[in-house]
């Protein structure tokens, strides 16, 4: 498998999780690697879509700055997960509001981890 | 040389996970192995899928030797936690004896003929160190279970406690016929493995925190209901086992004044209602608890608080709260509560906390044994959420208790048991251990 398909891959494990509906990984410029959707998809996803490559530079700075690994935004009817992956790209994943983050949490970290592999 | 290997895989297809860890931990045993833990997340959720996954795995290894369930997460020694996928613990030794697993279906209803098979195995076994390892269902509450249990509320109920115990008492068979209720059956199991002279086990419950399904594996079998076990045996090594929980935040205390015994429901607490007193106590204004509880049938409020009891000590049991509910579900077996003087005590856990406790169990665990060769542990899923991304660190924690490199594994529960030293113990919130190794050489110990 090579890398583009390995990240595509752990990104579609992530969206298959019944409360997941994004998965996404960006560059810290806003630019979008790669990313999974569920086949489903509601205009307020994207605007909070939206609002994460719109803030994802500020978000990284934020993290380099305060040297986080992880942040979480509630927004609307979702909750946003930010993953450090390497020092240029986030794993972002966008969940229900009534999702496990703890459960999720841990799948972030340990897809983070996998996709930082193929980088 | 090593005696298991560890691995942990994750996919959203069970079958791509289930081929990556025959790749992994079968193919780096050299031949056949002799014994299989295998345990796999529950969000796969078809029974067949789960067959089909273990039919794979009995082929691919040439051994039918398996044990395993789902679990909201699950690790081992050499990969972080997934709560997507699998992990497998396979072994092979001349010097590890594994009985052929047994397993039981309906324990919830019957749990002494399920101890019995158990108790069976351990008197086959002459080896002269023994330990158990079981699994059973764990609690599971869908969405009609709390109203299912309203007329545990009635006037009825509360005035005729006596005759109504009965009543109870077919109320939680008819949930346990249903595949859903506490797990205080497994208490049994230990009482029976105990008055069998079985010294030494360790047990947990599958579950799935969404409450849909939870699966038992022996051999090809998947089940729904029922409990699995074997035992390991040897000559040379030796088998540790502990368990703890994070006893180091304890708050208010209240007494567990009147309830149903058959049932684990309980009607007052400080003689008073017991939902309001426990909102009270916990300092949660009803209103708040209503907003965030009421919406969501299913949801509940769950604490962790500890009993002291003559036999086992200070005993973790989680309360229930609902708001279609009066009183209070309690995980604290009614042979347990009888023996103590009903005082119990909140205990708040942390991330760290949690933490180190998986640190304390590990090391008590591997106390007395010298060259550790496996660990294998039951941490509650409770715990599993307060860690969240942090679980990482608490199997790093273990993993620098018994020293690199020693494979172990983790299964995320819902409900710990063991029998450490003859004593049962029966607990929530908490991590159970089991570590086998080499302890003191007998060259060592000549004296020329």
């Amino acid at each position: 498998m090579n890398s583009k398909q390995g990240i595509l891959s752990e990104l579609h494990d992530l969206t298959h999780l019944d409360e997941v509906e994004a998965a996404m990984l960006f560059r810290i410029d806003g630019n979008v690697v790669d990313s999974s959707f569920k086949e489903e998809y509601s205009h307020k996803l994207l605007r909070t879509i939206q609002w994460c490559k719109a803030n994802v530079d500020k978000v990284s700075l934020e993290m380099k700055s305060g040297n986080l690994k992880k942040v979480t935004y509630e927004l609307n009817e979702f909750c946003v997960i930010f993953y450090v992956v390497n020092n240029i790209t986030l794993l972002t994943t966008i969940s229900s509001k009534n999702a496990n983050l703890s459960l999720l949490s841990i799948e972030s970290k340990r897809k983070a981890l996998l996709i930082s592999n193929y980088l | 040389m090593q005696i298991a290997t560890t691995g942990t895989t994750s996919h959203r297809s069970i079958h791509a996970a289930t081929k990556q860890i025959i790749n992994d931990v079968i193919g780096d045993i050299n031949g056949t192995p002799d014994f299989m833990i295998v345990a796999y997340t529950p969000n796969y959720r078809e029974k067949e899928e789960y067959e089909k996954a273990i039919a794979k795995i009995c082929e691919e290894s040439g051994t039918q030797n398996i044990i395993g369930g789902t679990f909201p997460a699950v690790a081992t020694s050499n990969d972080i936690p997934t709560t997507q996928g699998c992990s497998l613990m396979a072994f092979k030794s001349s010097e590890l004896s594994f009985q052929p697993p047994v397993s039981y279906s309906n324990v919830r209803l019957n749990p002494i003929k399920g101890a019995e098979k158990l108790v069976k195995l351990f008197k086959e076994d002459k080896k002269k160190n023994k330990t158990g390892f079981f699994l059973t269902p764990g609690p599971n509450f869908p969405p009609d279970a709390f109203n299912d249990m309203k007329m545990l509320d009635s006037i009825f109920a509360h005035k005729f406690r006596g005759m109504f115990n009965l009543v109870g008492k077919l109320i939680n068979r008819n949930m346990g016929k249903n595949g859903y209720g506490v797990t205080s059956f497994a208490y049994k199991i230990l009482k029976k493995l105990l008055e069998n002279g079985v010294s030494n086990t360790l047990g947990g419950a599958t579950i799935d925190l969404d409450m849909l399904s939870c699966y038992q594996f022996q051999g090809e079998n998947v089940f729904q209901n029922a409990m699995v076990g074997t035992t390991f045996s040897s000559d040379k090594l030796d088998f540790g086992h502990s368990w703890t929980f994070d006893k180091s935040q304890r708050s208010k205390t209240f007494e567990i004044s009147k309830g149903l015994k058959s049932s684990s429901y309980v009607h007052t607490i400080n003689n008073k209602p017991a939902q309001e007193e426990f909102l009270n106590i916990i300092d949660i204004p009803k209103d708040l608890y209503e907003e965030a509880f009421k919406g969501v049938a299913y949801a509940s409020l769950l604490y962790l608080s500890t009993l002291m009891s003559e036999d086992q000590g200070n005993l973790p049991f989680v309360s229930v709260c609902h708001p279609i509910l009066e009183g209070v579900i309690s995980t604290i077996p009614e042979e347990i509560l009888d023996e103590s003087n009903r005082i119990a005590e909140f205990c708040t856990q942390s991330g760290i906390g949690v933490q180190k406790s998986a640190y304390q169990c590990a090391k008590a665990a591997s106390q007395g044994i010298n060259n550790p060769a496996f660990g294998l542990f039951i941490n509650c899923s409770n715990r599993l959420l307060i860690a969240g991304d942090k679980t990482e660190e608490e199997n790093k924690m273990i993993e620098e208790a018994l020293g690199a490199d020693v494979p172990f594994m983790t299964l995320y529960s819902g409900g710990e048991f063991s029998i450490i030293n003859h004593k049962p113990i029966y607990a929530a919130v908490s991590v159970h251990g089991l570590v086998a190794g080499y302890g003191h050489s007998p060259q060592k110990n000549v004296v020329f």
